[in-house]
């Protein structure tokens, strides 16, 4: 019996390999669904968001790259989300990694375009009793689902005026176009690039694009990820309610995994007074907890519970919140395994044994 | 003069930029800063770019010439650097059918090679931490004397209250508590996400500011160091 507790301490970590990956897969394959109740600072930020008015603006700055995807790119997508529904214009950037680009572009594509899908959803179904349309889809053997999502891509570039997703479907372009669909849509309801959402891309400099921004967006950034020319933008040049530095942005959210929440307190908050929060992932956050005490960051969301914390404000389950039942499993393997290799080294002591 | 240069450029401009930010003026905010700082940063950053990516070509190329044990992925990366490279220079205008072949919007080949490779790989590399921290945790974890025991039951605390099961187990105990027993809130001992909280917002805010300050002195010493040539490695060679 004794060497069988000593055995526990010796585990080959072959075994724990194995479980690790049996016990992480099997929740997301099963879509085990799990309630969370939001921890403090999430909910500060959540209500900070909640709090705006529309036409107010907050910035998203994509400071990861792939590897840190599973934690970060839910918080992206809820925040964004959310602010969409609070008609609160959404601009982004990436600093730290030039392979964030691609990651903040498919959050904020993804959820504008799923915002535009829901608006114009009545109007699609409509486009599929048009005879005419019908027989377009019929000679592209076009699924409903792609239909849907090219459409609800077109009447948007229609209203941007975006010219190279037209020209990707002139033909189906101006079908819409002879059938006067685009004059059924109120553009007012969408959210169009240049009014409603911008994204710079990734923009080399970090420090110093994040100074310049501070007195100039225009002169820092010059164009968008689209190539379009930020002073031809309805955001940036209506004399009402330009964006021209941080005095018109209400918070800067910095989504990292790395150090630039750390600049982004430095040099937006400190230097420019502007609220900033940030996403980060689990490893980082205990790092984040003296500047939520000292109010230089107004919400912080800690790893993939952040996300599900913010899922779960919104009332829109997502990644995060399907994430909950492997990480609760993992959690719950890696307790057993401390406690079986404690019982192991303990007997062991007793015994005589290892001594380490 | 190789030497002293630099370092006459380090205690001048240093000396300059450690007083900009305490002074009000246009000269120091427009000139000094945005004009000749800012600039001058891209300038370096530009030449750092170039010299990296020369530095990892020959490196690749090296290698490959002396046929060194692995060089084989000396030629996936050279290749990967070129191609890759070229989709994102090559005009937006290039495409076959509804693909892109240039550019870096949306149905082009680089945005396919980086959703569809980039990021599934380096997620991959990332994903194996869960493995290597249990395992970590499995063997390093053992109550060895107070503090590891203290660093184990907080360990624990904390992987518990950062998940439902924290919750559910409070809720548990929380009917339990107010079935059987009442005046005495002792569900409370097992409310983990509120224990978790504590840890993070009293012990670790404390000693994370505690470190930071340290880090800071620690940065300010090191700068002033370089700046008045105590501190020359910097400079490369043996002083």
């Amino acid at each position: 019996m004794n060497n069988f507790i000593i055995w526990f301490g010796k585990i080959d970590r072959r075994w724990l390999y194995l479980l690790m990956a049996i016990v992480v897969s099997i929740p997301i394959f099963m879509r085990m669904k799990m309630k969370v109740k939001p921890a403090e600072p999430v909910i500060m930020l959540y209500d900070f968001i909640e709090n705006l008015e529309p036409m107010d603006t907050i910035l998203i700055s994509f400071d990861y790259s792939p590897d840190s995807l599973a934690e970060l790119q839910p918080m992206a997508k809820a925040l964004i989300y959310h602010a969409l529904n609070k008609d609160v214009r959404i601009l982004g950037i990436a600093l730290a990694w030039p392979s964030a680009a691609g990651l903040g572009l498919d959050a904020m594509k993804g959820e504008v375009h799923n915002y535009n899908k829901k608006i114009l959803g009545t109007v699609i179904e409509n486009l599929f009793e048009n005879t005419e349309i019908s027989k377009y889809i019929e000679s592209k053997k076009m699924k409903k689902e792609l239909f849907t999502n090219i459409i609800a891509d077109l009447i948007p570039a229609h209203f941007e005026d975006n010219k190279s997703t037209i020209s990707v479907n002139k033909k189906l372009y101006a079908i819409l176009e002879k059938q006067s669909v685009f004059s059924k849509v109120d553009s007012k309801t969408l959210k169009l690039i240049g009014r409603d959402w911008d994204y710079f891309g990734y923009k080399p400099g970090y420090a110093l694009v994040m100074l310049g921004m501070g007195s100039d967006m225009i002169k820092t950034l010059n164009t968008d990820y689209f190539g379009n020319e930020l002073k031809d933008f309805d955001m940036f040049s209506n004399p009402t309610y330009k964006i021209k530095n941080y005095d018109n942005i209400s918070v800067v959210i910095d989504l990292a995994a790395g150090g630039s929440p750390g600049a982004w307190m430095t040099y937006v908050n400190t230097k420019f007074g502007r609220p900033v929060a940030t996403g980060v992932t689990a490893v980082m956050a205990a790092d984040y907890y003296p500047f939520l005490q000292s109010k230089q960051l107004i919400g912080l969301l800690n790893g993939m519970r952040g996300a599900a914390d913010y899922e779960t404000l919104i009332n829109k389950p997502g990644l995060g919140l399907q994430g909950m039942g492997s990480q609760t499993f993992a959690h719950l393997l890696i307790i057993a395994f401390i406690i079986l290799g404690n019982l192991g080294y303990l007997a062991s002591k007793k015994s005589g044994g290892e001594n380490e | 003069m190789k030497r002293k240069l630099p370092l006459m450029l380090v205690l001048t401009l240093g000396i300059i930029y450690f007083f900009v930010p305490f002074i009000s003026s246009p000269f120091a905010n427009e000139i000094l800063y945005k004009e000749l700082y800012i600039n001058w940063i891209k300038i370096v950053g530009v030449f750092a770019i170039v010299m990296s990516i020369a530095s990892l070509w020959r490196r690749n190329i090296v290698k490959i010439q002396r046929k060194h044990g692995d060089y084989i992925y000396s030629y996936i990366e050279i290749i990967g650097m070129v191609v890759i490279g070229l989709l994102a220079i090559l005009p937006n205008s290039l495409h076959i059918g509804n693909v892109n072949i240039g550019g870096i919007g949306d149905r082009s080949v680089y945005s396919w090679v980086f959703s569809n490779m980039q990021v599934p790989m380096q997620a991959t590399m990332f994903s194996m931490l869960a493995f290597y921290i249990a395992s970590a945790a499995y063997r390093s974890f053992r109550a060895r004397n107070a503090e590891a025991t203290l660093l184990l039951i907080t360990a624990a605390i904390v992987m518990i209250g950062r998940v439902p099961l924290g919750e559910n187990v409070y809720q548990l105990m929380n009917g339990v508590n107010s079935h059987f027993i009442s005046g005495f809130h002792w569900a409370k001992l097992f409310d983990f996400q509120g224990w978790t909280q504590v840890i993070l917002d009293i012990p670790n805010t404390a000693t994370k500011r505690a470190i930071l300050f340290g880090v800071s002195m620690g940065m300010v010493a090191t700068s002033l160091k370089i700046i008045f040539g105590i501190e020359k490695s910097w400079l490369g060679g043996s002083e």
